[in-house]
């Protein structure tokens, strides 16, 4: 029993690595046909940092997940604070609206955007908007946990001695809350830069984020150099998801006052 | 000079279905230490709530001092809260705790606002920790933290809710006496929410029963234990025998011949009882005679000892007579002679009695009704 259990779990878990494996191996392949091993090299590195198209792909990237990032924090925080206060019905109601975001096929949202800004043209603008509309869903979702863990009792005291709602919400909810908002961000920022679906269907040929050079050059055939794109774009996922978690961790509410 | 009081006018509110207070007509008069005592569930901390603007009011009005305050938001009512379990904020020091009220009001310059944060912590003998955070505190501690944060803003109504239910018995009755002083000393209306009735009887001036949401009695703490105009009344405030007795006649000036399992006696009453009907019979158990042999006289009963419960200064006697069980409390003294299983006898001091309207189900067992959890211990 213990044995077969371990023996599943060891081939699921090769299994979900085995592509992240092969990018990484592949990119440091001196072999271009990547038939076989041709020795070991950082070539293809070189080669993609002077890339000019890979170097725009890049900026493009982080300049949309930064917005995205930036948006989804400022309505996000806003949304988990002040829904607090709101009636019953429409705590839940916002709740599974964030959920069936968070649910939906991206291509259903995506193709839904579609329809709603023909009008507009397909611009940066749009594909950072478009994008908005889901990353502060999951924003939402990862924030909203932590709201709901917040003392209630302490809002009610800072109110009781005076202070207005704003002023509640700037010194008593929002220390509280920081670390979800910047673990919440880190998250954010990786979903807007991994992002193809939205910016496929929105950007057009116009806006070309790193994932959507990546798919357009794989159709012409893998290359070593995309290999070590990807590589590149693991290890900012990797750090970003890495300091969230300690973020996260770390600053722990500060629930030891509060204790009875 | 002491500060205003407050004023319900059929203060009602509801959450959907549940009506958590029910047309409260409630005056506290100003400067007084007032309690507001019932088990969970009756409506008092909702009440310290509406007063302090934390809910409002579905139906009816509240005043502090002349002034309606119905629809005033809780950062602009002159009143201040110290919560159960004291929500201090977790993140900040003593010092800035208690400067919260000050900085939200911009109640003066820095260098007053420290000097009246210095003198609260003072006041609470709490001077030198300014820059601790609260969980660096005891429970004690923190609770003089919560009563600063309070009283420096110099509210007209401090609204206490179950201040004292986390502390341990000694710090409790210390606590108390604290109350009590800085009461006196800042002349401000105290509300005070408690299950205790000991906490009653040491801190308030006067206390106002509740039940289900609504008040029960009005009074000084000692004239409704002694005079409870309900059985709920007299079983919550103290522990009571409420005995199913019959009415023989009323003498017209309070006093009632009354017949109960045990014989006839003469026991006060509110006017207007009348004579031949049902109503039940408190006895406090300090009002209940203990003999250690069977005694040959006028109202004695015989009875058998059940049960012996000793306490520093007292002992509880649970006693047989006649298929009731009746509470007694004599002194600690007086009890070498008794032993569980020995015959007693038994007889209500004259003028030990007291009447209250009621159904006539008294079952005759020193117990609150069924609808509220049973508080029959504690020493008034």
């Amino acid at each position: 029993m213990k044995t077969t259990v371990r023996i599943v779990a060891f081939i699921g878990f090769a299994i979900m690595i085995a592509p992240l494996i092969a990018v990484i191996v592949n990119a440091f392949n001196a072999n271009v046909l990547l038939s076989n091993w041709g020795g070991f090299t950082t070539h293809w590195f070189t080669d993609a940092v002077d890339d000019s198209g890979v170097r725009s792909a890049a900026g493009q990237s982080v300049e949309i997940a930064a917005l995205v990032t930036a948006l989804s924090a400022v309505i996000g925080t806003l949304a988990v604070a002040f829904n607090a206060y709101a009636p019953r019905w429409v705590q839940r109601l916002t709740s599974s609206l964030t959920i069936t975001r968070v649910m939906v096929p991206e291509v259903i949202m995506a193709a839904g955007l579609v329809l709603l800004m023909p009008k507009l043209g397909f611009t940066f603008g749009i594909v950072v908007l478009g994008q908005t509309v889901w990353a502060v869903a999951f924003f939402i979702a990862i924030l909203g946990a932590r709201r709901a863990g917040f003392d209630r009792r302490l809002e009610d005291a800072g109110r009781d001695l005076g202070a207005s709602a704003w002023r509640v919400l700037g010194t008593i909810v929002l220390p509280d809350l920081l670390p979800g908002i910047i673990a919440g961000a880190l998250l954010t920022f990786t979903f807007s830069f991994d992002d193809v679906v939205t910016t496929v269907f929105l950007s057009g040929a116009s806006t070309m984020t790193l994932p959507t050079t990546i798919l357009a050059r794989i159709r012409r055939g893998i290359t070593p150099e995309i290999n070590a794109v990807g590589v590149l774009v693991m290890l900012v996922t990797i750090i970003l998801l890495a300091l969230a978690t300690v973020v996260s961790g770390q600053l722990v509410p500060g629930q030891e006052g509060t204790e009875i | 000079m002491s500060t205003g009081g407050v004023r319900l006018e059929s203060a009602t509110k509801r959450y959907g279905e549940f009506t958590a207070v029910s047309e409260i007509d409630l005056q506290i008069p100003g400067g007084s230490y007032y309690c507001l005592l019932g088990p969970s569930g009756s409506g008092k901390s909702t009440i310290l709530r509406l007063i302090a603007g934390l809910e409002t009011l579905t139906a009816g009005r509240v005043l502090i001092g002349d002034a309606d305050v119905s629809t005033v938001p809780a950062n602009r009512r002159p009143v201040h809260t110290v919560f159960q379990s004291y929500a201090l904020f977790p993140r900040m020091s003593v010092f800035d705790n208690v400067a919260y009220g000050l900085r939200a009001q911009r109640a003066g310059s820095r260098g007053e606002i420290a000097a009246r944060v210095h003198g609260a912590l003072a006041q609470v003998r709490l001077a030198g920790s300014e820059d601790r955070r609260p969980a660096q505190l005891s429970g004690g501690m923190q609770q003089r933290v919560a009563l600063a944060r309070a009283l420096v803003n110099r509210p007209d109504v401090l609204l206490l809710d179950e201040p004292l239910g986390a502390l341990d018995l000694k710090l409790r009755r210390e606590m108390q006496d604290e109350l009590v002083r800085l009461q006196r000393e800042s002349e401000t209306t105290f509300v005070h929410v408690t299950h205790d009735q000991e906490e009653c009887f040491a801190c308030a001036s006067e206390v106002a029963v509740m039940r289900l949401g609504a008040i029960e009695q009005v009074g000084r703490p000692r004239d409704v234990y002694r005079h409870p105009a309900t059985e709920f009344a007299a079983a919550f405030l103290g522990s009571a025998n409420i005995l199913a007795a019959t009415i023989v006649s009323g003498r017209g000036d309070g006093v009632y011949r009354v017949r109960w399992d045990g014989g006839e006696l003469d026991a006060g009453g509110p006017p207007g009882l009348g004579g031949d009907r049902a109503a039940a019979l408190v006895i406090r158990p300090e009002e209940l005679e203990v003999a250690a042999a069977p005694v040959d006289g006028d109202g004695w009963l015989d009875g058998t000892l059940l049960d012996l419960l000793e306490a520093a200064s007292t002992v509880r006697l649970r006693i047989a007579v006649r298929g009731l069980q009746l509470l007694a409390e004599r002194s600690a003294s007086d009890v070498g002679a008794f032993a569980v299983g020995d015959s007693v006898a038994v007889r209500v001091t004259p003028g030990g009695g007291w009447l209250v309207d009621s159904a006539p189900s008294a079952t005759g067992i020193a117990q609150p009704p069924s609808d509220e959890p049973a508080r029959a211990g504690g020493r008034p």
